[in-house]
């Protein structure tokens, strides 16, 4: 006997719109810029987020640039108190957890903490620290390594500092699902207040640029310029030929629109539908489809209703077409004409972060009425016949907007938000 | 090296580890209460200590060691006796 | 339009174990009630330069039994174990390919050290000069056991891989239960894996907290933890599933609760763990008088299991001295992010045939841990229901509670 059902639309609510999920409030610390409003520009504006790399030494590899963030001063946003033990992960996404919970106008306190959660989406936070923890027992003797180092070789050391820092105390999760952990950590914390075990949650990812990562990216054969031809990240271009590895933290506030109504919050936006599918071929786009038709099954949205696609096209031949195709079987002919754009080509691959990092900018579409481009854009792949938003943005009212990640392994999320009424 | 040295060296290491300032840390300064030293950190110290003077300090010093003025005594006897 | 569904009952009805002391359900459950210890010297790297030598590695595990050679290369230890066990669960639950047809299978894991070990392979070539092939990178992601998973067994519904350190395997059942109960899956494939590593032993040595020789949990002259490794699967379906295909079911998850110290990165706080259990309750509807057996994180450390001891009687009060109290740690070792998914294992076989597990290695009372920890000898006793802690670094806990099976 099977276990095959008939495959519902919608899925079960705890409650009716009083769970709502919003977004009150965005922390991101990115190679665009720092904080909300400098990251929203930077994306308007079609800034370059690439440079040359100067955390580490890139002399042994064939590329040296990078999504870097750059005039980043973590004590000025989470002090000076053990700033020397923390990694570049934690620095990051504690960092953005502040700039989150001020734009939230959020303070935990004793009234709230126990309702308050933390769900942050990084595989490797931080691979520097373990891949160094080790390599100096391995050089100086078991005996001499830091032991205040050690707690950072855990992968959710970034996240419990979060809870640390700010005294969060209702829960703390981390999602290590790939290129799709930070949009898993979004809807972790979505559940969790849907499932009324907490009314607000910073939820987000991070990733930061180090010589172990970009040397996997690199040796995987994933970076653009690996061929000594000048690094180019141009997704959708027929001249793609790879990604540039970028670094980032991205921190939303999420609540229940009850809670946030109840404070007075700003509502920046309404989360709602998302889905999760795997595709254990890899990425041949089934997985994708399939969370993409749960998301808007949720949302109880036709794709048509549809504004805005921020993609996760991130300048590979493989993802950047699977997407098109992908896009094409769920719009029908309207993917012909919903604007799709990789906020990639100017932020460049942040892996776990890139998740939270384009729902952030998909936020800043719906409310600052523009369409973030896909800069670099000049050579036109017959493949991929969409419209990118070419290099420019462009005014336009967005009200509902769809979020995807994929993930090699197979992994995919999608995520729809809307502009919502206070 | 002369004691005075050694003395300015280890509370120049116990100021890295612990974020105070040199000049807040006297012989009287109590590790865990003054300076927030747990446990970890109390390690952390002795690996940087035997690191610098060559010295091996037993897991049965530790607990003993509650100022700044006990464990520049400590690591010089183990020098003197290295 | 908006469907309401009603939320589901989330029972048990696989269990695939690859440990120290057993691979496979029987042969685990066997050991722990015997009170068999999986601790022997570390032979998967050199331990001359520690301060211990002992850990719980499994040595009897041959990957090759359960994967096929040429896919053997691209998987590292953790996701090895990971399948292997998977495998073993389902074939424990009766889920062949035709029954698991059409519907939604998801898949929830968790590690501490998934990437770990690959990283401690990579620097091993980079200080030997040698090239690094694209396996060891393909393999080195967090989530490369919890998809491979997925991959090789062809499931198609959400993956999840949860990083949260020494409380990964609770925190993988737990969202199991959520997708269950809102209706996003149909099965759940829930629980996690980690394998031995140099790095791991060294932090811990560094801190002074690995047992030269045994794991004494709750004894007063308890020295420490000792490192371990091994995986524990456990298949989770609604009731309406499991009963519609006939499978025979172990035990049922009536709840959890999570919870963050958000005060140390390393030492327990027994607000925060008390806070934890008592959220557990809560949410699985049960007063501190229904719960018959705590399955302990006594991990054998100075700190936790004295933290642990004052957190339970925070909780429970008087009725304490009522409720056995077990650390499984002590015969398998600290398995990391398996070892709530092992207990959590270990809980079902306990209500299922109501026997409780041992803590081995017992001679002296502390009176700082006044609990009963159930010396030595597993106990035949009702077991209706079972609390499983689980704390990690970073004050990250949670507390899963699991229920006799009645209709």
């Amino acid at each position: 006997m099977t276990l095959a059902r008939k495959d519902t639309p919608g899925r079960a609510r705890a409650e009716e719109a009083g769970r709502d999920i919003v977004v009150t409030g965005i922390g991101v610390i990115s190679p665009l810029g720092i904080g909300r409003e400098a990251f929203w520009k930077g994306l308007e504006e079609g800034r370059s987020g690439f440079k040359e790399i100067s955390i580490f030494d890139t002399s042994e590899f064939s590329v040296h640039v990078g999504g870097e963030v750059s005039d980043f001063d973590p004590e000025s946003y989470i002090g000076k108190k053990d700033l020397r033990i923390l990694d570049r992960s934690t620095k990051l996404v504690t960092s953005a957890a502040r700039l989150a919970t001020d734009d939230a106008g959020l303070d935990i306190s004793d009234d709230n903490t126990h309702y308050t959660g933390v769900s942050v989406g990084t595989t490797f936070g931080s691979l520097h620290s373990i891949a160094q923890f080790d390599l100096t027992g391995l050089r100086e003797g078991p005996r001499f390594v830091n032991p205040s180092l050690f707690p950072n070789t855990v992968i959710n050391s970034p996240a419990s500092q979060v809870s640390i820092r700010f005294g969060i105390k209702g829960f703390n999760t981390t999602v290590s699902t790939g290129f799709c952990a930070s949009l898993d950590a979004v809807i972790y914390a979505a559940d969790f207040i849907r499932l009324k075990r907490a009314e607000a949650v910073l939820a987000g990812g991070v990733e930061e640029l180090c010589e172990e990562t970009f040397r996997g990216f690199h040796t995987l054969g994933f970076l653009s310029g690996a061929d000594g031809s000048p690094p180019l990240c141009c997704p959708f271009d027929a001249r793609r030929n790879g990604i540039i590895l970028s670094e980032g933290a991205a921190i939303l506030i999420l609540e229940s629109r009850a809670h946030a109504l109840r404070r007075g919050a700003t509502v920046l936006a309404r989360i709602s539908g998302y889905g999760n599918s795997f595709d254990p071929a890899g990425s041949t786009g089934r997985g994708l489809c399939k969370a993409i038709e749960l998301a808007l099954g949720e949302a109880s949205l036709d794709p048509g209703e549809i504004d805005y696609i921020s993609a996760s096209a991130n300048s590979t031949q493989k993802l950047d077409r699977m997407e098109t195709e992908v896009l094409k079987k769920v719009f029908g002919r309207d993917a012909y004409t919903i604007p799709v754009s990789s906020i990639k080509s100017m932020v460049g691959e942040t892996f776990s972060a890139s998740g939270a990092l384009s729902l952030s900018a998909a936020v800043g579409a719906l409310n600052n009425g523009f369409l973030p481009p896909t800069v670099n854009y000049s050579e036109r792949d017959p493949g991929c016949d969409l419209d990118y938003v070419p290099n420019e943005a462009r005014q336009k009212e967005i009200r509902k907007a769809l979020v995807i990640s994929s993930d090699p392994y197979g992994s995919n999320t999608a995520v729809v938000i809307e502009k919502t009424r206070r | 090296m002369t004691n005075g040295n050694i003395e300015s060296e280890v509370i120049s290491i116990i100021s890295d580890i612990s974020g105070f300032d040199p000049g807040e840390i006297t012989p009287e300064t109590s590790l865990p209460d003054d300076l927030e030293i747990d446990s970890i950190k109390a390690i952390e110290l002795t690996v940087a200590l035997e690191k610098r003077y060559k010295i091996s300090i037993r897991d049965s010093d530790i607990p003993e060691i509650n100022t700044v003025g006990q464990i520049i005594d400590l690591t010089k006897r183990l020098i003197s006796h290295g | 339009m908006q469907r309401r569904h009603m939320k589901s009952r989330v029972v048990i009805t696989g269990i695939g174990v690859v440990s120290s002391i057993g691979i496979g359900k029987d042969a685990f459950w066997n050991s722990l009630l015997e009170g068999k210890s999986g601790i022997s010297p570390v032979e998967s790297f050199d331990t001359s330069g520690h301060f211990t030598h002992m850990g719980g590695e499994v040595k009897l595990f041959r990957p090759e039994e359960f994967i096929p050679k040429e896919r053997l290369k691209l998987m590292n230890r953790a996701t090895q174990m990971a399948l292997a066990a998977t495998g073993l669960a389902m074939e424990d639950s009766a889920l062949t390919p035709d029954v698991l047809s059409g519907a939604r299978t998801a898949v929830s894991h968790g590690t501490t050290l998934g990437t770990v070990t690959t990283a401690e392979k990579v620097n091993d070539l980079l200080l030997a000069g040698e090239e690094i092939g694209y396996e060891l990178f393909y393999q080195m992601p967090t989530h490369a056991a919890s998809s491979m998973i997925s991959r090789e067994f062809g499931f198609t519904g959400p993956c999840f891989m949860f990083s949260t350190a020494c409380a990964a395997g609770n925190y993988a059942i737990a969202y199991a239960y959520d997708l269950l109960r809102l209706g996003r899956a149909d099965v759940v494939i829930a629980g996690a894996s980690d394998p031995m590593s140099r790095l791991e032993y060294t932090g811990f040595n560094q801190f002074k907290a690995v047992a030269p020789e045994i794991c004494q949990p709750f004894d007063k002259d308890r020295k420490g933890m000792m490192l371990a490794e091994g995986a524990g699967i456990l298949v989770l379906e609604s009731l309406e599933n499991a009963e519609r295909r006939g499978a025979d079911i172990y035990a049922e998850i009536l709840g959890y609760g999570l919870s963050c110290d958000a005060r140390h990165m390393t030492t327990p706080s027994v607000e925060g763990i008390a806070e934890c259990m008592r959220k557990a309750l809560r949410e699985a509807g049960i007063t501190i008088e229904d719960v018959d057996y705590i399955s302990a994180h006594g991990t054998g450390t100075r700190a936790n299991d004295k933290n642990e001891s004052a957190a339970i009687k925070a909780v429970f009060g008087r009725l304490t001295e009522n409720i056995p109290v077990s650390s499984i740690k002590s015969m398998l070792g600290h398995t990391m992010g398996a070892a709530s998914a092992l207990e959590a294992i270990a809980c079902t076989l306990a209500v299922k045939h109501d026997i409780i597990p041992p803590t081995i290695n017992f001679e002296t009372p502390d009176p700082e841990c006044d609990i009963d920890c159930v010396p030595n000898r597993a106990r035949k006793q009702a077991v209706n229901i079972a609390l499983n802690n689980s704390y990690a670094f970073g004050g990250n806990n949670a507390s899963l509670v699991l229920k006799k099976f009645t209709e």
